[in-house]
């Protein structure tokens, strides 16, 4: 999540390496009574090994739908009609992720393997009726050949890493009976505990007070270093990304807007929708009572999505002679930082 | 906000003194009382009139009862909850009946956390907005209709809206409808609970643009709950820090965040992420847990998790003194230098 000394973004050109995870053109959609949802249309990232994405952006622009789609764990009515996940193995050749069956053994053995999740809501990943110790050692046995004892003493050992106090005991209780922060913990451990390569984090801090989230990110830090684990990192909270993220992805209605390495996008945002995001943020050292920057207008609903650049009709650079009536590509701006803008051509 | 030092408050609105409330614990087939949680554990405090107030602190510090009990939603175990009056006469909301309660309440409103299970979704927004008028026989339906109309104004909402329900409006809208809701009656004192907790960073902005306008045009009177340190700063004119329910220092949001006094507001200080990602480097993460108010630790709450803790903390409660203009419990406050915000966010401790 972090790296020692600053530095600027890993590309293909200056490691020679590829990525490890490449989201292409995603689309996955909503076929809903009232019509159709595009949650996610057309989102591209890459992930790099040892490295952290992070991808924010305001409620109900996809990143969830995103994450889940890598995995293909999306619910009816939602189908990903478009794009490739292409993973990339040990070896040379990578898989498309996609053209798996949804629930063949192919992705059944990387999901919580190769690639874990820690989800959004803890309390619908964990089933209520069996105790956690339970649930983590059927988790950890699905992805190695350690026997039930191993894996009990592989499981005591990752609650307590995570920072739950008397693991031993704990493991014998059920989730209700743990709170909130230790139950997002116990989630943590799982997904940790089958050593991914990587692991997709959605809002795994937003339900935490700062000092247990700053443990967990404390936490997260020091696995990427040992394990060379890429993140995959999403929320809300601009604050968080500043502080872990690699490379930022910004989303505005299921399409990725701006990305580029974490302190371009922070010092010279290039999208208005990453300017007016970032203004909003309050930060604790304005001047106290001052008017805070916020961006006009609401989040469109995802039926009725602007036509053109969906952001125009809340944007403060909107020229009438373009935006409302196309659609920007993303173009390179500098050497890594990308935005879909006319005001950065007119493509 | 006043010139008043954040120790004496001339003429408080509000003031709150050695407030207690403890919930049973109960246990076994005959829910036998197993223990106490001493969920707010002697807090004091005073309001001006005209000021914003805040409370921050962890995730069960005590926030949401010390305003459930000033609201008197459940019933205080000791202390005193002086109110000043239009009429200038303090009242102590702590002992009244309900009954004697009840013609007061307009004068103090509740903004509420969660903008979705805090509307009725089967009411209409005129009538959510003018329930607290019929509730308090103010007006006839028309002069309602011009006052629900006056109010979506303020808050920024459309009157055509009138006639919809709830679910048609985003986070942000039903929060200016709870926001329009509170304001009908005209009240002096607004008690908010977490109220853009649950909303995104744009939206946020607009609702606290919005109560600082409020607040500036009506002259309204703010408690404001937050666990979120960077809200609180933008929002208010003092801040009470809590820890297992009892208040560890109070200040001007400026000094206390660049300046704390206290090592737990140095710490929460510490905890926040750094903004600037230029800026990120090793940071100290405050170790151990919570406190238990169930079974809080001896002497000062915070000592098992405090860098400075010496012998007397273990033993002895600190109490709230005036430091340089300020309100600190902690023995050791005087020979600490305690980090605190700077100029690039955080500083490293
Ligand atoms: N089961 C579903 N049926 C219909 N629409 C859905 C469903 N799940 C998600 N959506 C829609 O897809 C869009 C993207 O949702 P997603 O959960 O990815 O948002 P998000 O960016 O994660 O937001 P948040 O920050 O609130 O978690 C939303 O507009 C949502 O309404
Ligand atoms: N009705 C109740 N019965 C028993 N315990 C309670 C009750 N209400 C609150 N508590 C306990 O009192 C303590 C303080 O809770 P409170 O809700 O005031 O915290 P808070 O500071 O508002 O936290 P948060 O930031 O999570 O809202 C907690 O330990 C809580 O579990
Ligand atoms: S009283 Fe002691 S333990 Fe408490 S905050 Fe001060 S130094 Fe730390
Ligand atoms: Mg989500
Ligand atoms: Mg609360």
């Amino acid at each position: 999540m972090q790296s020692p000394e600053p530095e600027t973004v890993v590309t293909d050109e200056d490691t020679g390496t590829r990525p490890l995870l490449s989201v292409e053109d995603l689309q996955t959609y909503f076929f809903t009574d009232e019509g159709t949802i595009k949650a996610v249309d057309g989102a591209s990232f890459d992930v790099y090994s040892g490295r952290t994405l992070g991808i924010v952006g305001e409620s109900g622009c996809g990143k969830s739908i995103t994450a889940k789609s890598i995995l293909q764990i999306i619910d009816n009515p939602g189908r990903i009609v478009g794009g490739q996940v292409k993973l990339s193995s040990n070896g040379d050749a990578s898989k498309n992720l996609l053209e798996m069956e949804p629930n063949g053994e192919e992705i059944r053995s990387i999901r919580g393997g190769e690639i874990s999740m820690i989800f959004q809501e803890p309390m619908t990943s964990f089933s209520p009726i069996h105790t956690f110790g339970n649930q983590i050692i059927e988790a950890i046995r699905l992805h190695s050949p350690l026997d039930k004892e191993e894996a009990h003493g592989l499981a005591v050992d990752w609650l307590r890493r995570v920072g739950i106090p008397s693991p031993e005991q704990r493991m014998s209780e059920y989730p209700y009976q743990f709170s909130g922060g230790q139950r997002q913990r116990a989630m943590i451990a799982m997904a940790l505990c089958t050593e991914p390569r990587i692991l997709i984090a959605d809002e795994p801090t937003t339900a935490l007070d700062v000092t247990t989230q700053a443990q967990i990110l404390d936490i997260l830090q020091t696995l990427q270093k040992q394990n060379d684990m890429s993140i995959i990192f999403i929320t809300h909270d601009l604050g968080v990304i500043a502080e872990v993220a690699d490379v930022v992805a910004v989303m505005y209605l299921g399409k990725v807007v701006e990305i580029g390495p974490v302190e371009s996008i922070f010092s010279s945002p290039k999208h208005p929708y990453t300017k007016a995001l970032l203004s909003s943020m309050p930060t604790i050292d304005a001047a106290p009572r001052e008017r805070m920057p916020s961006i006009t207008g609401a989040i469109p609903h995802p039926q009725n999505r602007p036509s053109g650049c969906s952001f125009h009709p809340r944007c403060p650079s909107y020229m009438s002679d373009i935006c409302g009536l196309r659609e920007p590509d993303l173009v390179s701006i500098g050497t890594d930082q990308q935005a879909s803008c006319f005001l950065y051509g007119r493509n | 906000m006043t010139e008043e030092t954040n120790v004496e408050i001339k003429k408080p609105i509000l003031e709150v003194k050695n407030l207690k409330k403890s919930f049973p614990i109960k246990r076994g087939f005959l829910q036998r009382t197993v223990g106490h949680v001493r969920a707010v554990d002697d807090v004091s405090f005073s309001i001006a009139d005209g000021e914003t107030l805040s409370l921050v602190g962890e995730s069960g510090c005590g926030k949401t009862t010390t305003v459930r009990a000033i609201m008197r939603a459940i019933n205080p175990d000791e202390g005193q909850v002086l109110f000043r009056t239009d009429d200038d006469e303090t009242v102590d909301l702590a002992e009244l009946s309900l009954s004697q309660i009840r013609p007061l309440r307009r004068n103090i409103q509740m903004i509420f956390q969660d903008p979705f299970s805090s509307l009725n979704p089967r009411m209409t927004i005129f009538q959510l907005i003018s329930e607290p008028l019929l509730v308090n026989g103010i007006g006839n339906k028309q002069e309602r209709e011009d006052r629900v109309t006056e109010l979506l104004r303020q808050v920024g909402l459309r009157p055509e809206y009138m006639q919809r329900f709830p679910h048609a409006f985003s986070g942000g809208q039903r929060q200016r409808i709870g926001i329009a809701r509170a304001l009908a009656i005209n009240p002096r004192l607004i008690v908010a609970d977490e109220p853009v907790s649950g909303l995104d960073v744009s939206v946020q902005a607009q609702v606290i643009n919005l109560m600082m306008d409020l607040q500036d045009e009506f002259g309204l009177t703010y408690l404001f709950v937050s666990h979120d340190l960077s809200v609180v700063n933008q929002i208010s004119d003092r801040v009470v820090v809590m820890y297992v329910g009892r208040v560890v220092e109070v200040g001007k949001p400026q000094e206390l965040f660049r300046n704390p006094k206290h090592p737990y507001t140095s710490a929460l200080i510490s905890a926040l992420p750094i903004t600037d990602p230029k800026n990120r480097g090793v940071r100290p993460v405050l170790e151990g847990e919570i406190a238990n108010p169930a079974n809080p630790p001896s002497g000062c709450y915070f000592h098992p998790r405090c860098p400075f803790a010496v012998d007397q903390c273990k033993v002895e409660a600190p109490p709230l003194q005036e430091v340089s203009g300020r309100l600190v419990a902690c023995h050791r406050t005087e020979e600490l230098e305690l980090a605190g915000v700077t100029k690039h966010g955080v500083a490293a401790g």
